[in-house]
């Protein structure tokens, strides 16, 4: 049996010997290698300098195309390569696909755990560790409305899809798009089934997906009731003519000029609508709000994303191990409240003042806050964040049923605790 | 000069091209070739092969031999024979299109005229271009919003149509796009092929008495034969390989109507699934195998 990591370590011990260096002797003045997003916003590329001030270590950053983060990350990865700090998706199904009991320091023990909610939700791998610092307001799914439209026709805005259904009768016969869909962007198409069978998930519903008394293509399953829901809307006439090809910035833009009542998708994307109203923050907290929105029930879903979520990986080297959990204490602890203040964004740390923010932020975090709140399904399944973007563009053009759907997501997911080695599977 | 012409016409019996032996010297000449297919594609090749039988994903660090489960996964998803299907449609209409069209301009432009040396280097600018930046461009002209829709309307007024985002159309129109981008390569393959045929050859057919097309049919067609054996196998093979005109365009969607192996592949390696990833790309290899070896074999036996 070869394993990656002999390799890795043959090499590694190879190339030590030749260079006849050791990392362990230096205990200053360190160069750490970081992997991170293209897409880090001036605040955490902000934090990187404020921790090289703070510490006399240098950060060397190693870009991760943002369009293709994942696929990139998990390339390099499997060639054994591994940087100091991995910004990267700090929820289960991806922290499983990077072993991280073999490959990551455990972080459990840290102070900011405690001091966050978030970790009582996700941000956890299968094994219950907490193997990511996340410094990010975590990415609030919800639904973008255009005010005036809703004023318009004397709605209020939806807070569940159930809602949204009944407005949705209202606006066609106004001829307004009532949920505007991205198929040309793939993965905003799968937001909407993602948050719905989020919001009627049971609780230990994936305990026993994973105990295999439960599945994804059982008829009363959240995924298949999501899709029925999906198909059900598409079928009112719900959604854009160009659904297949649209993007996401198109829906944007389609919500800001009043032409679709609502998107559905996760909070990050505000930026893009302040793009979409030419950077005038009065004229977009004017023109657009958001809601948090559940099935039947109001909820909001929430997710970790990858920007400013970091994870120390082994390297073997004692003193850039250190120098790691070093900038993970600095990064969550004394550099927090200055980056919170830089980003505009919210503190998900107890007692860490938060910044002016603009209304729709403001929106936002009253949705995060008014909860109930629930983790996306997607992330705390084995596998769970694999082929449910394939799975459900078929679906979109009437290539697979719900329930045929649920069972290629089933398929997914067994593939994944195979891999893993879960018992039973 | 010791060597014999490597095909003969005698007494109008058509005769088989006659293998040209390696000389040990000519061994040097092909060496810094071999070296190359060796070292970039044979060991690959011959790498890849285990791991498509092998448990590779980044779940766990260990490889091990899994049988035949990664074909099995993929089939059991239902993903293997619709990306196989997808990717043989995409080929053959690329092909087709590529090598029919790419023959009418090499007719076309077969003179070495200062006009026709302009058009062959406007149709050769696709093949400069960046498969993706092409693929992005075409993605806007067929928008709905976008030009050719525009154009349509000029002619059927509130025409509307989502070429990319219609499963019936989406996998012609990369198809189209794929041969757009290549057809300069290929015509110029052609317009050097109809030009070493012998012009008494075509005037002894109008002679005797055949029209353009017959002439063009009987007499040019078949003596073009190598070019269309090397364009034919070209483009049918290089299609097999589609990957980032698709990308662009559609990422493979919409649904599973464009995605093709490689797209498919690339899907898999995104997840972590490299083991999937490999066996997908030793079923590549081995359609190209079983597609270019008897097809070489029919066409070279066409060839005078």
């Amino acid at each position: 049996m070869i394993t990656k990591m002999q390799c890795a370590t043959a090499v590694a011990a190879v190339v030590g010997l030749a260079l006849g260096t050791s990392g362990a002797a230096q205990a200053e003045g360190l160069k750490l290698t970081v992997w991170h997003n293209t897409q880090d916003t001036p605040a955490v590329l902000g934090l990187y300098k404020a921790y090289e001030e703070h510490s006399g270590n240098t950060i060397e950053l190693v870009d991760i195309p943002a369009d293709d983060f994942q696929a990139t990350t998990l390339t390099k990865w499997a060639s054994g390569d591994r940087p100091d700090i991995l910004e990267y998706f700090p929820n289960l199904a991806n922290l499983d696909r990077l072993n991280p009991s073999q490959n990551l320091i455990d972080l459990s023990d840290e102070d900011f755990v405690g001091r966050s909610a978030i970790y009582d939700l996700g941000g956890r791998a299968s094994d219950g560790k907490v193997y990511a610092a996340i410094t990010t307001f975590p990415e609030t799914w919800g639904l973008y409305y255009n005010k005036q439209v809703l004023a318009d026709h004397e709605l209020e805005p939806a807070t569940t899809f159930e809602e949204v259904m009944a407005q949705c009768a209202v606006l066609s016969k106004a001829g307004i798009t009532t949920l505007h869909q991205a198929g040309g962007s793939s993965w905003p198409v799968y937001a909407t089934p993602l948050v719905y069978a989020s919001g009627v998930t049971e609780p230990g519903w994936v305990d026993d997906v994973i105990a295999q008394k439960a599945r994804f293509d059982d008829l009363d399953s959240p995924w298949v009731l999501a899709m029925q829901a999906w198909i059900d809307m598409k079928d009112a006439g719900c959604y854009n003519s160009d659904m297949t090809t649209a993007t996401f910035e198109q829906s944007t833009n389609a919500v800001y000029a009043g032409e679709a009542a609502y998107q559905m998708i996760h909070s990050n994307i505000a930026a893009v609508y302040l793009d979409a109203a030419g950077g005038d923050a009065d004229a977009l907290d004017a023109a657009v709000g958001f809601v948090g929105v559940g099935a039947t029930e109001p909820k909001t879903v929430m997710n970790a994303g990858p920007i400013g979520s970091f994870m120390a990986p082994k390297t073997g080297d004692d003193a850039q191990e250190a120098a790691a959990l070093d900038f993970i204490r600095f990064v969550t602890g004394e550099g927090y409240p200055d980056y919170i203040q830089a980003s505009g964004t919210f503190p998900i740390q107890d007692g860490v003042p938060a910044p002016d923010a603009s209304q729709l932020l403001k929106d936002i975090k009253a949705a995060y806050d008014k909860g109930p709140r629930v983790i996306l399904i997607n992330q705390n399944v084995p596998g769970g964040d694999g082929n449910g973007l394939q799975v459900v563009s078929e679906l979109s053009v009437g290539q697979l049923t719900p329930v045929e759907a649920g069972g290629q997501l089933q398929q997914g997911v067994a593939a994944a605790a195979q891999a893993l080695g879960l018992p039973g599977w | 000069m010791t060597g014999r012409p490597t095909s003969t016409l005698r007494d109008g019996a058509r005769t088989a091209p006659r293998r040209a032996r390696l000389k040990p010297t000519n061994i040097w000449f092909a060496l810094p070739a071999m070296a190359f297919v060796g070292l970039f594609f044979v060991v690959p090749l011959a790498l890849n092969l285990p791991l498509s039988f092998s448990s590779w994903t980044t779940y766990r660090s260990e490889i091990v031999w899994n049988g035949f489960s990664n074909f099995s996964l993929l089939h059991g998803q239902g993903y293997l024979i619709n990306a196989i299907w997808v990717t043989l449609a995409y080929s053959v209409v690329a092909m087709l299109v590529q090598n029919v069209v790419s023959l009418s301009l090499a007719y076309a432009l077969r003179d070495s005229t200062l006009l026709n040396g302009f058009f062959r280097s406007l149709f050769f600018l696709p093949v400069l271009i960046s498969p993706l930046a092409a693929g992005y461009v075409w993605r806007g002209i067929l928008d709905p919003a976008g030009p050719l829709n525009a154009f349509i309307s000029m002619f059927w007024p509130g025409f509307d149509f989502a070429w990319l985002g219609n499963i019936t159309t989406a996998l012609p129109a990369v198809a189209f796009v794929d041969a757009w981008k290549w057809i300069g390569l290929t015509t110029l393959v052609y317009i050097a092929g109809i030009n070493s045929v012998p012009r008494e050859v075509n005037e002894a057919a109008y002679i005797d008495g055949a029209n353009a097309w017959q002439a063009f049919w009987r007499v040019t067609f078949p003596m073009l034969a190598p070019a269309f054996t090397f364009n034919v196998v070209v483009t049918l093979i290089g299609a097999f390989s589609a990957f980032d005109v698709i990308q662009a365009m559609t990422g493979g969607g919409p649904g599973a109507a464009t995605r093709s192996i490689n797209v498919l592949l690339r899907i898999q390696w995104g997840l972590g699934n490299f083991g999937a990833g490999s066996a997908l790309g030793l079923i590549i290899t081995v359609m190209v195998i079983v597609a270019a070896v008897p097809l070489v074999a029919w066409l070279r036996r066409r060839e005078v």
